[in-house]
């Protein structure tokens, strides 16, 4: 039998760092997209960022559509449509010239949203990193 | 003996957190997207099969969407080298004007001509996009294959785009053998033809696949270039050629339709077999054309009896050499006029992406009925914002990853960093 810190560490471990990954892919993506939406960027910067953007979406969505995400119902959906719009945005700032504020704004929002976590989480430095879930 | 976080509020607060959201993950292993707690078709049949329907709709949009947004890069890639490559042949254009005046030297002239060829063709290599390049061909850079297939419905068919130097000129390795602009010398090397037509081309006075095709001769170096005219209106377009392929001479067929097709046409439909052949073809304002490339030397036109060729006078076309100055700003204004039809080619490819692109926007409503089924990007935009601050807010009351159940799929995002 596990004990509740053994079953803390696991979970917590895994949640952040999942979390964190988003985190840093959020964080990577809008640093590009920022760059990229500089005047007189290079046309190769600006590709490359959109198609990270995209990516990134749609790893998501793949997940939120699988059974079994742990998300709730409605933030799915919410995050399927946003992911939709986001992904055909990125293809057709490709290929247009778009503005890619709304891009940035949108991902900085879920971004914000990833940062505020509901509640503190300790740091343990032994912690594993990636332990599967109990 | 463990110690004990009871003392400490805010952990013994995460601790509940985590263990509700460890609930949430194993109930979640039996539960389907639309929220009922479904794990086989045999709990209820109808729900499992609607669940899993939009379930695979999702990934296949999202496999759609990946697969557009793939030949959105590479498209752009290459727009954007083309691009790059017509404000060289503009560059280009102006030295080959300047080799017609006299006081300049014609070897600084060569080494900046061969200056801006070595950068159409880097330009061409650089247009490579994770292995696919539409401008070059793998013989000439490490591309492993020229033809774009997107992905375009769920059921499959793909949109392809086809390799643009090679549709330029079968023949062509790197990029400036497709704009038929590859060794061309300021210093008399260059040399071209131009062929003059008169009111009344009498192509279609003669009797194709009768006694004789009307043919013209192009030499190019040691080779015979036939374009042998076949009327499709007699024979359906399988009139046998009279000329015998071999070595030396090759023959290319230039269909028309002598009862439905203008003199224009058939002139244009010659011009596509030239080019298609690797010359380079200009057409002047007067309708006359400068053919370029391939050391090309002189041109006839004439008819093919039992495959002899006798040239005439009376098919209505004269043929005068073009050297010099003229043959060299003849051949940058033939790459021009290619490297447009390329990146007009381009354009049409992107087009047709967005259309596609606005078309799965169709295919989002049915699955979410919401920002992602907007086809007006303006006003998606917005509601995207808007949305986005909501999920900011659910976001911030959730301990769980949104790719909660393959989190380490995301760390691909991080490759060539």
């Amino acid at each position: 039998m596990r004990n509740g810190a053994q079953r803390y560490r696991d979970i917590a471990d895994t949640t952040r760092s999942a979390r964190q990954t988003e985190i840093a892919a959020f964080a990577l993506v809008i640093r590009d997209l920022e760059n990229a939406n500089q005047p007189n960027a290079h046309a190769t910067l600006r590709i490359a960022a959109l198609g990270r953007a995209h990516d990134l979406w749609s790893l998501l969505v793949r997940d939120l559509a699988r059974d079994g995400n742990g998300l709730p119902q409605t933030l799915k959906t919410q995050l399927v449509d946003l992911g939709l719009w986001a992904m055909r945005y990125s293809t057709l700032a490709i290929l247009k010239d778009l503005s890619l504020a709304p891009l940035i704004e949108v991902c900085q929002n879920v971004l914000d949203g990833l940062r505020a976590q509901p509640v503190p989480i300790l740091t343990n430095p032994t912690a594993k990193s990636c332990a599967p879930l109990a | 003996m463990a110690f004990s976080i009871n003392t400490n509020l805010n952990a013994l607060a995460a601790l509940q957190s985590l263990n509700q959201t460890q609930q949430a993950v194993s109930q979640a292993q039996n539960a389907v997207s639309t929220g009922k707690k479904i794990s086989q078709a045999s709990d209820n049949p109808a729900i499992f099969s609607i669940a899993n329907t939009i379930n695979a709709n999702i990934a296949g949009l999202s496999a759609v969407s990946d697969s557009l947004n793939f030949g959105a890069q590479v498209i752009q890639t290459a727009s954007s080298a083309i691009s790059n490559v017509q404000t060289v042949l503009q560059s280009l254009q102006q030295t080959a004007t300047e080799s017609g005046q006299t006081g300049i030297s014609l070897t600084t002239l060569q080494n900046q001509v061969n200056a801006e060829l070595n950068s159409i063709n880097q330009y061409g290599r650089a247009a490579t996009f994770n292995g696919v390049n539409v401008l070059t061909t793998t013989g000439d850079s490490s591309a492993t294959y020229g033809t774009l297939n997107v992905v375009q419905g769920l059921s499959g068919t793909p949109y392809s785009i086809a390799n643009q130097a090679t549709t330029l000129n079968g023949a062509a390795t790197t990029l400036g053998d497709a704009l038929g602009i590859t060794g061309l010398s300021v210093s008399g090397g260059t040399t071209g033809v131009q062929l003059t037509f008169d009111n009344n081309l009498a192509i279609t006075s003669f009797a194709p696949g009768g006694g004789a095709d009307a043919s013209l001769q192009l030499t190019a170096g040691a080779k015979t270039y036939a374009f042998e005219f076949t009327d499709d209106s007699l024979g359906g377009g399988a009139i046998p050629l009279q000329t015998a392929q071999n070595a030396t001479t090759q023959i290319v067929a230039v269909h028309f339709n002598s009862t439905t097709q203008s003199t224009n046409q058939i002139v244009g439909s010659l011009i596509n077999a030239v080019q298609n052949t690797g010359f380079g073809v200009q057409q002047n304002t007067n309708g006359s054309l400068n053919i370029t490339g391939q050391g090309i030397s002189a041109a006839s036109f004439g008819s093919v009896t039992g495959g002899a060729f006798t040239a005439s006078a009376t098919i209505g076309v004269t043929s005068a050499a073009l050297t010099g100055t003229q043959a060299v700003i003849a051949t940058v204004q033939s790459a021009i006029s290619n490297a447009n039809s390329i990146a007009a080619n381009l354009g049409a490819a992107s087009q047709q992406i967005t259309g596609i692109q606005n078309f799965t926007s169709a295919l989002s409503s049915a699955l979410t009925a919401g920002v992602g089924a907007l086809t007006d990007a303006d006003l998606a935009a917005e509601s995207a914002r808007l949305s986005s601050l909501q999920t900011k807010q659910q976001l911030a009351t959730q301990s769980l990853s949104i790719a909660n159940q393959q989190p380490q799929s995301l760390l691909s995002l991080f490759k060539n960093l």
